[in-house]
């Protein structure tokens, strides 16, 4: 029996990309769908109301609308993985002052979306085990609660969880540092006994799937420019300077367990697949700014990898 | 006044390339051997055609072809190239032909800059040893540019080569200085040969002495009278051989403006710093080159042709002459009334010019390597990264084993056989890429709608990204025939076989692929949204 996933990762708060998401079962005729974190937005755009107009500014340009034309405006900036704002100017000049309300709107908007999409997914998947999501780094705790109270989704976040066929798999959404404080993050000491203890949940590594949402350190899954303390690139001959940033607690684990299977994500830029002996990684990087949804098939057969292929729809 | 954005902690959030990198990138992988080299070589491989007005007339295509790349990578930061615009809007078989052949082109495209490099170094050191009185480094300097045994140019082609793999293995922030020293040295040298050259219009008495002080007394009367021995004749200008040196010379010389593609994804505000740095990349390229042409050829008269005539038909006959294949430097140098700096700083431009493209030219051709082993369509050894150096260094190393590949088809050492292995024409395949990422961009706004929305922009109700990706198609279209009809049979036949065994590839891997169950129509089509 071959169990058939598709895993993506980094969506972003990307509406588009979570309604592709729910189609993949069907389109590339896939037995489960995984979704591995990160799975919400990085702004909220303010969209000022001014009279019967509306203005914000994103992608470098400024954009005044009429009523007429803002829900389809903020759908396209949902697409893109932002979270529309209308809002009066007094509400804007509150939030732009203020720090601690800019985070629990983001909280608000972030649970609002969330909900949405778990809701979106119950028209389909109710009571089924079928889709698999977990956050990641970038994900405030808030997404858990609402993933765990779903019945369309099946809440993995450091936990093992029973896939079809005899196979099983762990997730973990932290990672080791990173320049920008995210919510998940924890030093590779603390976060390996974290996966250990994950791991001990398993009867047998042969059909395990680890979906840990940072990549093996220097596995070529974690490649990334390297950065200067005030966050700019470096740059040198061709180009950008690149460096691994993975997790050497993921590397050892995959390394010590040797499970089949590895899914990662964290570095949109660094997409493609490296095997670790027996254990085959994959991260199928991220493009959801543009509504690319980007992934893996991934065919299991036994305890082998019988094929990989990564998909960008 | 801008509304701001709220921006939370999240990964990723980087301060990133303005359009002045983008613009340097783009510079970077232009200025090189199509106008140091080809350019001046013009009156003999395409007779009657007007240099400078090529350059002029060859900036309109290259303008469009540049926008489509500008665009589709700011839209698709992260896509990976033509590879993935063409895959992803046109078809996936077209996408992976159309990149086999230009990486394959790329390996000529090498051989051909780095050949012609070692003259130029062989230019300017002879330049420098003769200005300062070092007569063993003049020596030296002509023996390089014209080495006796024609291995000479071969082993210096393949160990310029191996410095560039050398330091991009390395990397490093001491080599962002590098960086800067081979960008900023072939910009001002340019500059300065084009003054130099403006404020000396042609004069055969004042030229033939300047001449006879670096390249040996009687030498200049020596070139006219072997030319014209060997049938020189002043040739009127006609606008159709002009249009060949476009098509053979002057696209050539602009090919490198989609460099920065591939690392768009670390372009601060894509939709704007694309388009300007690739955009204006383009065009102070194109000042320099028209500066370039023009001044070489107002300084030069007559001569340049006589000298291309001579070189080509009967340089055997050389003797006080060094026997050196046409390259701006050598005549640029002569007006700078004595000072040997300003004459090295000129002869070093065109010799860093050529070799400064190859480092971001041989990461861009194995980011497609790597793609398309990625996707299953290569090789799986293809997609591995060096655990020590951070690299994909089985691609680097097909690329720089495809490289000296090149070299040795590109250098004389085939002698006649190198008519047969050096078919693959670069400005064939490159072309090809332009053509259809044109029809890439022309389709974005039908084919993927949503793509297209973060470079939204219209004109007359049209999308204005289409109408440029129509008019480069035409163009792209028009100018690859137009290649194809002055190309040998034999050329076109090697280029578009390795079109075919391209094909083949695509054909094997997809079947293979079909066969362990995979869906190729939905590999790489739209999930229609829930």
């Amino acid at each position: 029996m071959t169990l058939k996933l598709f895993f993506a990762s980094d969506v972003h708060g990307s509406d588009v990309c979570w309604r592709k998401f729910l189609k993949v079962i069907d389109y590339h005729k896939v037995d489960i769908a995984i979704l591995g974190g990160d799975l919400t937005g990085k702004m909220v755009v303010p969209m000022v109301r001014d009279g019967d107009e509306y203005s914000y500014h994103l992608f470098g340009r400024d954009v005044t609308l009429t009523k007429a034309h803002l829900d389809e405006e903020c759908v396209k900036i949902a697409n893109s993985g932002y979270y529309p704002y209308p809002c009066e100017k007094e509400e804007y000049d509150r939030l732009g002052s203020s720090e601690d309300a800019q985070k629990e709107k983001f909280n608000q908007v972030m649970a609002e979306r969330m909900q949405k999409w778990v809701d979106l997914a119950s028209d389909r998947f109710k009571g089924k085990s079928q889709l698999y999501v977990s956050p990641g780094n970038d994900d405030r705790l808030i997404v858990d609660e609402i993933l765990e109270k779903s019945d369309s989704v099946v809440a993995c976040e450091r936990k093992l969880v029973h896939l079809p066929d005899g196979y099983d798999m762990v997730s973990c959404g932290w990672v080791n540092p990173t320049p920008w404080d995210t919510t998940r993050e924890l030093p590779d000491e603390k976060l390996e006994p974290m996966l250990e203890e994950l791991m001990t949940n398993a009867e047998s590594y042969g059909k395990l799937i680890c979906n840990f949402h940072a990549p093996p350190y220097n596995s070529g899954l974690d490649i990334a420019p390297k950065l200067k303390e005030d966050l700019s690139v470096r740059v040198s001959v061709g180009g950008v300077e690149l460096a691994p940033m993975g997790s050497r607690a993921v590397r050892h684990i995959v390394e010590k367990y040797k499970p089949l299977l590895g899914l990662h994500g964290h570095i949109h830029e660094s997409a493609g697949f490296r095997r670790f002996g027996r254990t085959l990684c994959v991260n199928p990087g991220s493009e959801y700014a543009e509504g690319v949804l980007r992934g893996y098939i991934v065919f299991l057969g036994g305890e082998k990898v019988q094929g990989h292929w990564r998909v960008a729809s | 006044m801008s509304k701001t954005l709220f921006v939370r902690e999240a990964t990723g959030l980087v301060r990133e390339f303005g359009p002045f990198m983008v613009l340097m990138m783009a510079m970077n992988n232009m200025i090189g051997a199509g106008i140091w080299g080809l350019s001046i070589r013009m009156p003999y491989t395409y007779p009657g055609s007007d240099a400078p007005l090529a350059f002029i007339i060859g900036l309109i295509p290259a303008f469009f072809f540049a926008i489509c790349y500008a665009w589709l990578a700011a839209c698709m930061p992260r896509a990976g190239g033509d590879y993935v615009f063409i895959s992803r809007t046109i078809n996936p078989a077209l996408g992976y032909v159309v990149t086999i052949g230009n990486f394959l082109g790329r390996w000529f495209s090498i051989g051909f800059l780095l050949v012609t490099d070692v003259t130029l170094w062989g230019v300017a050191l002879r330049i420098l040893g003769k200005g300062t009185g070092n007569a063993p480094l003049a020596d030296f300097g002509t023996f390089l540019s014209a080495p006796p045994d024609v291995t000479v140019i071969l082993v210096g082609a393949i160990l310029l080569y191996l410095t560039i793999a050398f330091f991009i293995t390395i990397g490093g922030t001491v080599f962002k200085a590098y960086t800067a020293i081979i960008w900023f040295i072939p910009l001002v040298g340019g500059i300065i040969a084009i003054l130099m050259q403006v404020g000396n219009p042609f004069n055969p008495a004042s030229f033939s002495k300047a001449w006879d002080v670096v390249w040996g007394a009687g030498s200049y009367n020596e070139i006219v009278t072997i030319a014209t021995k060997a049938g020189w004749k002043p040739t009127a200008h006609n606008f159709e051989a002009t249009i060949r040196g476009i098509a053979g010379a002057a696209l050539f010389a602009y090919s490198g403006f989609h460099n920065p593609a591939q690392w768009s994804g670390e372009v601060k505000n894509p939709r704007r710093n694309m388009l300007v740095g690739i955009i204006s990349g383009t065009l102070i390229t194109a000042v320099i080159y028209i500066g370039l042409a023009a001044s070489t050829f107002y300084a030069g008269g007559d001569f340049v042709s006589q000298y291309n005539w001579a070189y080509y038909k009967a340089r055997a006959e050389f003797v006080i002459t060094p026997k050196i294949e046409p390259v701006v430097p050598m005549f640029a140098a002569l007006f700078t009334g004595g000072n040997v700096l300003l004459a090295f700083l000129i002869a070093t431009a065109g010799a860093f010019s050529l070799y400064h493209v190859q480092p971001a030219a041989l990461m861009m051709e194995t980011r497609r390597v790597f793609s398309l082993a990625f996707d299953r369509f290569f090789p799986e050894r293809f997609a591995n990264v060096s655990e020590r150096f951070h690299t994909p260094t089985w691609a680097i190393l097909f690329m720089v084993v495809g490289g000296i590949i090149g070299i040795i088809i590109s250098s004389p050492v085939l002698g006649p056989l190198r008519s047969l292995a050096g078919g693959i024409n670069a400005t064939f395949m490159y072309l090809l890429a332009y053509t259809f990422t044109g029809l890439a961009l022309a389709l974005l706004p039908i084919v993927r709608p949503e793509i297209y929305e973060s470079i939204k922009a219209e004109a007359g109700g049209l999308p204005l990204p289409s109408i440029c990706g129509v008019v480069a198609f035409g163009l792209g279209l028009f100018f690859f025939a137009t290649n194809a009809t002055i190309m040998a049979p034999m050329d076109i036949s090697i280029s578009c076989l390795i079109l075919g065994i391209g094909l083949a590839l695509y054909v094997y891997y997809a079947y293979k692929n079909k066969k362990m169950g995979i869906d190729l129509k939905t590999l790489l089509s739209e999930i229609p949204p829930e």
